[in-house]
């Protein structure tokens, strides 16, 4: 498979997974309405320009800062300008979506089935993991299958973090930018559609996922 | 004997002030609609917090129980079956044994529609079904919210009647909230009257 379009698949893969590993803690978290400050950070880059989040993140882990001085001390490289620091990039902007839609799934569980669920002596714990995640995880699903998109078609916040290191950071997005600028016409062809394929088939899956089973039109 | 002593102001205009004794067989509470008698069923079952319940069942003291540990079966007006489960996984989901939920589908003569999901049951079938899970996990309080306002009058009339032979078997103090006259005579329930939030 074409190395910049893998390169993406893989970063897209691992950020997603990680994103999902950390919505559902904090998708419960936030649902707290003292924290909305922590809600509104945590969305916040679904509306920042790319490039402001990029400026952000190249901040935050450049060698600079702690974090990027703890990282360069316990794996002896630097943050930015790495795979590593892109995935960190994608999880920062897919987080919001898969987030959102965790917890709007979350809360779209019908309270009487929860309360159901503890009147036939579920503790609070099998509750949530026999009646209320599995109710929730066609939404939360659809959520997840967006934030891939998301992190699969990034340009600004990569080209930010990342830069452009062929075979290191130069993700489809970048490499159809470069293409097209080297007048490699057909070569920015070929990826983009590519890559518009993915994301058609990713959204498609989110929308179906997103309608409500057995729903009729 | 089940022994309740609530209070509970909601907002300005609207508080709860309730004493019950509710003992084994089946005790109606009647009253018109926002009259405190669902919330009263879910401060029993430990759903709702109260700003004071004192709630006994025997000698054994309820309050500040969580629901799981009161051994408390609520019969919702909606059922609330959970849509992703079998009949016979919602029955199993709070009975002791796989044998015990087998059975109650069995004794509720539903034990045919066990590997259905509730979307595909009938209105009689899923009342049964909710009957046969509340029962299934041997409660020692049964609590019944209009369970049965949703159904045509033959079938209602027959899930009385089967429900009356149950909760006779069981002898175990059971609280029904109903709007109609036929349950109360049909149960031959003791009647315990709530207006405006007071008994």
């Amino acid at each position: 498979m074409n190395g910049p379009l893998w390169l993406s698949l893989e970063i897209a893969s691992i950020a997603t997974l990680l994103t999902t590993l950390l919505a559902l803690p904090l998708a419960s978290l936030v649902s707290h309405r003292r924290l909305f400050v922590l809600d509104a950070l945590l969305t916040t880059p679904l509306v920042l320009p790319p490039t402001v989040l990029g400026y952000f993140l190249l901040v935050v882990m450049g060698n600079h800062t702690v974090i990027g001085r703890a990282w360069q001390a316990v794996f002896g490289s630097s943050l930015v300008f790495t795979t590593t620091g892109i995935v960190f990039a994608a999880v920062i902007t897919s987080l919001p979506l898969v987030l959102q839609a965790t917890r709007a799934a979350i809360e779209g569980v019908d309270v009487t089935l929860v309360n159901a669920a503890r009147t036939l002596g579920a503790n609070r714990f099998k509750t949530y993991t026999r009646i209320t995640l599995p109710l929730a995880s066609r939404g939360m699903c659809a959520g997840i299958v967006l934030g891939f998109a998301r992190a699969l078609g990034d340009f600004g916040v990569t080209m930010m973090v990342g830069g452009n290191l062929p075979g290191e950071t130069r993700t489809a997005s970048l490499a159809i930018y470069d293409a097209f600028i080297a007048d490699r016409a057909t070569e920015a062809l070929h990826l983009s559609l590519m890559l518009a394929g993915f994301s058609i088939v990713l959204v498609s899956v989110a929308t179906l996922l997103g309608r409500r089973p057995h729903a009729h039109a | 004997m089940l022994k309740a002593r609530i209070t509970h102001r909601f907002d300005a205009r609207f508080a709860l002030d309730v004493t019950l004794e509710v003992p084994p067989g089946v005790t109606a509470l009647v009253g018109p609609s926002g009259s405190g008698k669902t919330s009263t069923l879910q401060i029993i079952a430990g759903l709702l917090k109260a700003d004071s319940a004192d709630i006994h069942l025997g000698s054994t003291s309820w309050s500040g129980l969580p629901p799981e540990r009161r051994n408390v079966s609520l019969v919702f007006q909606s059922l609330a079956l959970f849509p992703h489960l079998t009949a016979l996984q919602n029955v199993r989901f709070g009975a002791p044994s796989d044998s015990d939920a087998t059975q109650w589908l069995e004794r509720m003569r539903v034990s045919h529609v066990a590997k259905r999901k509730p979307r595909s049951l009938s209105g009689g079938e899923a009342q049964r079904v909710a009957l046969a899970r509340a029962l299934a996990r041997a409660p020692s309080v049964l609590l019944l919210d209009e369970p049965f306002s949703a159904l045509d009058s033959a079938l209602h009339e027959r899930l009385l009647h089967e429900l009356r032979e149950h909760i006779t078997a069981l002898n175990i103090p059971t609280l029904l909230v109903t709007h109609d006259e036929r349950d109360v005579r049909t149960l031959s329930a003791r009647t315990i009257a709530i207006e405006n939030g007071r008994t």
